[in-house]
Order: C-alpha cells, then structure tokens, then sequence
C-alpha cells in the first residue's frame, strides 16, 4: 500500500520568515522522491505539515484524499523521521525507542530493525544520549524503515553517518523499496550520492517549489553550452541562464529548459559543446543566491 | 559504471546491448531482472525498468509473463547491423572531420589504414 | 474515526506514557515510604509517640508535588513522541487524562495504604493517630473517604502540571510564566473546595467556610472534569515544535 500526497497553494509563515510560499506539489504514490532544497528553504517545514506534525492554516495538504491533521487512520500510517529523532525521551535506551514503534507502528518489523541497527553497528542497551551522532541518525534511519510506513519521510537523515554506513543505508532503503513498495521522500542536500535512487525530484528553494520532475528528464533539461565566448553568448540569448564562468576567450554557461534538436544543430556548427549537468550542479545552480 | 553524459536508463541499455554484442548475453538468455539490476547498481527501479522496456520496445529482449525478460534470438544480428550502419556516420565522419581541422591529409589516414589492412591479412 | 482505532492508539499512548513513568513513580513509593514511614515512625515509636500525632500525613504534600512535575512532563516530554509515531494529539490527550488519573489514583491507594499501616502500629500501642491539618476522613483507617479524597486532589495537582507543561511547550516561558496564576486557577479552586491539607489551614485562617462533604466532593469532580476536558482541547491545538538543533 501507498500513499499518494497533494498540496495545493500550501503557505506557512512563522514571525519574520514564511517558510513556505504558495506551494503547489503532486507526489504520486509509491515512488521515491528526493526532496532538494538548501538549509532553510521550508523542508522539514513542509514535511512537518505532511506528517501533522503541524496544523495547516494557509492552503491545503492532502494524503490519500484527506487531510492528516489529527487523522488516525492517516497519521498511523505516516512516518516523518526528522534531523535527530522526535521519538526520543530523554533517559531511552535504543531498545526503549524499538520497544515504543513496535508499540505504535502497526507495519513494524521487529527483525529488520534488529538487522539495521547491526549493520550500523548501534548497541541496543545504550542510552540514545550516549550514541554518537552517525548512530542516532542510524536509529532514525531504522525507525523510518522498519516502520514499513506506507508514506515514510526521512529528513536530512544521514547527518554523521560515515561513507560505508550511508551506502549501506542505500542498498537497505532499495531492496526494502523493492519488496514493501511505499511512498519514500528522502531531504537532503548532498545530491550526488543518492541522485540515483530517486525516480522523482522536488526542488524547493525559500519556500517555493523550483522543480518537480523525473529525476533523468530534469537533469537533461539542464545543460552546459561551452565554446568560444561570443558564440556562447549568442547561442544562450532568451534562455533560462543558470550561471557562467569564463576562462580567457572560452565561456561555460549552464542553462535550463528544453534544447530543440534545430538549436543542437546550430550549437555543433558554431563549434559549441552541449553536455548534460550533473544533478548537484544543477541544483546549485537553481537554489543560488542569498540564502533565506 | 553511470555517468552524467547522458540519461541512466540509455546507459542501461547501451550496457546491455554492448553484452549481447560481445557475447556474454547469449540468445534466449533470460537478463537480470529489474530489481536485480537496480539493487545492484543501487539506482531507482523505475529508471531501471524504463532502461529496459527501452530494449523491449526495440526488439532487443522480449518478456515472459511471470518470469522475466530474455534476449531476442536476432537481437545480435539486429545489434550488429544497427552498429555497421552507424558506422560511417558515428566513427568516419568525424574521424574525417578533425582529421581536416589539424591538417592531416586524408591520403595519410587512407595510408594508414592500408597499413592496418596489411598487418591483419598479415 | 472508528472508535476501535482511537481506542488503540490511546492505549498505546498511554501505556508509552506509563513505560516512561513508572521506574520514577517506583523510586519515589520507595523514597517516600523509606522517609515517613521507616525513619519517621521509627523515632516517633521509639520515642514512644508523643500525643499520638500523625507522621505519615506529611507525606501528603510529597505525594501532591511529585505527580504534579509529572504531569508538566506529559506534553513537553510525550507530545512530540507520540506525535512522531503517528498518534493523533486527540487520542495522546486521551492517553494523558489516563495518566492524570491513574497517577493520582496510585498516589491514593500508597496513601491509604500509609495511613492503614500507621493506624495499625499505633493501635499496638493503644494510641490512635491524630492529624494536624483538615480532611475529610478523621481516622486512618477510613480508606474508603481517604481514597477518593487523596485522588482528587492529586489528580488536581497532576492536571494543574500538565496544563502549565503544556502551556510552556506551546508558547515558550514567557507568556506562560505571567500567566502562572491563571494557570493554577483550576487547582486552586479544586484546592478551596476540597479544603483539606494546606487549603483547608488557608481557609481557616481567612475565616471562610468550608463547603460540607456532600457538595465538596461533586464540585471538585466537576471542577476536574472541566479541567480535564479544556486539557483534551488545548493540545489538540499544539504543534510540535521546530527541532532543536
């Protein structure tokens, strides 16, 4: 079972900031999103109204067809798993925190919990205060998987963990994709690792929606056209400009949108070079500016 | 084993291709199956899967119901006729252009390639 | 909503909450019982128990205050817990006012017990206790009025605790701290009209009457009810907090 998410006109302002600016995002059930957007750019936020974490005031959010704000039937089958863990009271031990979802995850696997908290190697009688930061973001990780929550959210959820463990959090999260098919938003901000697992991505950048698309069709609606610097120029005048760097009479300017297969022509006559742009560059280059 | 030259799933089938070219997917083999490949290569498995039907829909591997996908018994054949047709466009021309633009004579490439035949009749 | 589901999740909410309370609650059964009855009715024994005064009724206060920080524990502490493993505020209330009641339910029953034991020690020795402040029962072995008497007022001092946790964890210390007095209202009045313990000294001192028995306890009942049902409104209104980071 999935869940499928619909937001429209979603604001959320807190005193100085809006979090959230007139968002409107549909997720289809029973994919996996990555969910890009800066420090600061209304993630959690948006995924704290996903998962009723917070009451809706401005817009409307909808899972399954109804709103999750104090919806038992919804709530129960919504995992939200935030930076460091909102399920933690202070003086619980891991096994209290397993013993505590068993209790209120009706999905929960016992098993696999006990097999994810091995392979991160996080002992179960110690107190979560006592874990380092790679391992309390590894219980978090565990929680949000072994809760087999239809819609499951994992925010920023890696912070700490080292290379082999954030790999092997990978492979864990697709195979059990594979065989529990459920709605997965993964925030983050270091792309390019998990760039792949993604088959959509959602780019919010101070609150606004960026981007929605296939993970494969946005990062080839980006490109980098390099070649002479006035033929460049020429080329890229009226199009979405992301950025440009200049080196002596060669310049690189990343644009955004669709290429027509007449302006490809035109660009091998000129003597210029289009080429596809990495997840993470055009991510930079979407979210570039002040930061909110 | 990815790059971002281009879309993951082309990459997916190029790869494939390439392995029935070269004859390490024989015919009617049956191909890993779609969450085989995306566990393995850790990428989502709708991209995978799209790679995949790509291969379908051209011919390549054909699908049966219930157990998986196989390679197409002329899909080498096919695989090596799209490639000689390529050929020209894909490897001569080019070779032909930037041979002009650092002023190689062409008769040196032809030369060369004589010299070439030669050592492999050889 | 099926009725069986909120049901559930609030059975679960609570029994979470009761997990995370109860080594505290053990410790403190021991605390209090090692302090009043072992050490204070040792000496008043060995001293041969001079006028007959009760030693056991200065527990009550203990047995007030304890449960009270509790209950400032129930949100600030179980909100975002139970909350986050998809609990709606509406069944976790639920789960609290279970915990109000069962905490100072507890609380009654250990102070029965006290008062039985004290009473039963010092009719070994022919005296009968004799207490100092106000109650609605005149000797310790009326555990039938002590129960219910203790209960209420407990459960008054626990829903008062909670009421300002929850205060605090919506609106910060600031708002909530001018508003303390507001936010005792309810257990103050619980407290006049109960009249017995520190209340009931209060009351003699200003010369005010105290309500009879009969009126009393429906009253305070209602009071905490009230209470109790404002509680379950207000923190369905809460949000979780944005993570500390």
């Amino acid at each position: 079972m999935t869940l499928d998410i619909d937001i429209q006109n979603l604001t959320v302002r807190y005193p100085g900031v809006t979090a959230v600016d007139d968002l409107t995002l549909k997720l289809e059930g029973g994919k996996i999103y990555g969910l890009l957007g800066r420090n600061g750019s209304g993630k959690t936020t948006l995924l704290s109204l996903i998962a009723a974490f917070r009451r809706v005031t401005e817009g409307t959010v909808l899972v399954d067809g109804e709103a999750p704000f104090e919806n038992e039937r919804l709530t129960q089958q919504i995992c939200l798993v935030r930076e460091s863990g909102d399920i933690v009271v202070d003086g619980d031990s891991v096994k209290g925190i397993l013993r505590r979802s068993r209790r209120f995850r009706p999905q929960w696997d016992d098993e696999f919990a006990q097999r994810l908290l091995d392979l991160f190697q996080v002992p179960l009688d110690r107190g979560v205060a006592k874990l380092s930061r790679g391992q309390k973001s590894a219980l978090g990780i565990t929680v949000g998987l072994a809760s087999r929550a239809p819609l499951t959210m994992l925010d920023e959820s890696y912070l700490g963990m080292d290379a082999p463990s954030r790999y092997a959090f990978y492979d864990v999260l697709l195979e059990d994709y594979i065989e529990n098919p459920r709605t997965i938003i993964l925030s983050t901000h270091l792309i390019e690792e998990v760039a792949r697992l993604f088959e959509q991505v959602v780019i919010i950048d101070r609150g606004r929606l960026v981007a929605h698309d296939d993970t494969e069709s946005l990062r080839m609606r980006g490109a980098a056209v390099v070649g002479p610097a006035t033929a460049v120029d020429d080329f890229t005048t009226g199009m979405t400009v992301l950025g440009e760097q200049r080196l002596g009479g060669t310049k690189s300017v990343t644009v955004f949108g669709e290429i027509h297969p007449d302006a490809r022509a035109v660009a091998t006559d000129w003597g210029l070079e289009l080429s596809p742009v990495a997840l993470q560059d055009l991510f930079v280059h979407l979210t570039k500016g002040d930061p909110a | 084993m990815f790059d971002d030259r281009s879309p993951i799933y082309h990459q997916i089938a190029e790869a494939i291709k390439n392995d029935i070219l070269s004859g390490t997917l024989g015919a009617d083999e049956q191909v890993m199956s779609t969450n085989q490949y995306a566990t393995y290569y850790r990428i989502n498995p709708a991209t995978a899967a799209k790679g995949f039907q790509q291969l379908v829909d051209e011919g390549v591997l054909y699908k049966r119901r219930g157990i998986g996908m196989f390679v197409s018994p002329d899909a080498r054949d096919m695989l090596l006729s799209q490639r000689r047709d390529r050929f020209f466009a894909d490897v001569v021309e080019p070779m032909v252009a930037e041979a002009r633009v650092i002023g190689i004579p062409l008769d040196d490439v032809v030369a060369r390639i004589q010299t070439l035949k030669g050592r492999e009749s050889a | 909503m099926s009725a069986a589901l909120a049901y559930r999740r609030s059975r679960a909410s609570f029994l979470d909450l009761s997990a995370g309370f109860s080594t505290a609650v053990l410790w403190f059964f021991a605390t209090v019982a090692v302090i009043f009855l072992l050490i204070g009715l040792g000496i008043e024994l060995a001293s041969g128990i001079d006028g007959g005064e009760s030693i056991w009724e200065n527990s009550q206060y203990a047995t007030r205050y304890f449960p009270l920080s509790m209950g400032i524990m129930i949100t600030a502490a179980y909100l975002p817990v139970a909350v986050a493993s998809g609990v709606t505020r509406r069944s976790f209330a639920w789960a609290g006012t279970g915990a109000v009641l069962a905490l100072s339910g507890l609380m009654a029953l250990f102070e029965a017990g006290g008062y039985l034991i004290e009473y039963g020690l010092y009719r070994v020795i022919d005296v009968t206790p004799q207490f100092t402040t106000r109650h609605l029962f005149d000797q310790g072995y009326q555990f039938w009025i002590i129960v219910p008497e203790v209960w209420i007022v407990v459960a008054a001092n626990v829903a008062a605790g909670w009421l300002i946790g929850s205060a605090y964890y919506k609106w910060g210390w600031f708002g909530p701290t001018l508003a303390l007095p507001l936010l005792l209202l309810p257990l103050v009045a619980v407290e006049a009209i109960m009249a017995v313990g520190w209340a009931g000294e209060a009351l003699d001192a200003m010369n005010v009457e105290h309500l009879p028995t009969a009126a009393a306890v429906p009253a305070a009942l209602a009071v905490l009810a009230l209470t109790l049902a404002g509680m379950q409104r207000f923190v369905r209104a809460i949000d979780l907090r944005p993570q500390k980071a």
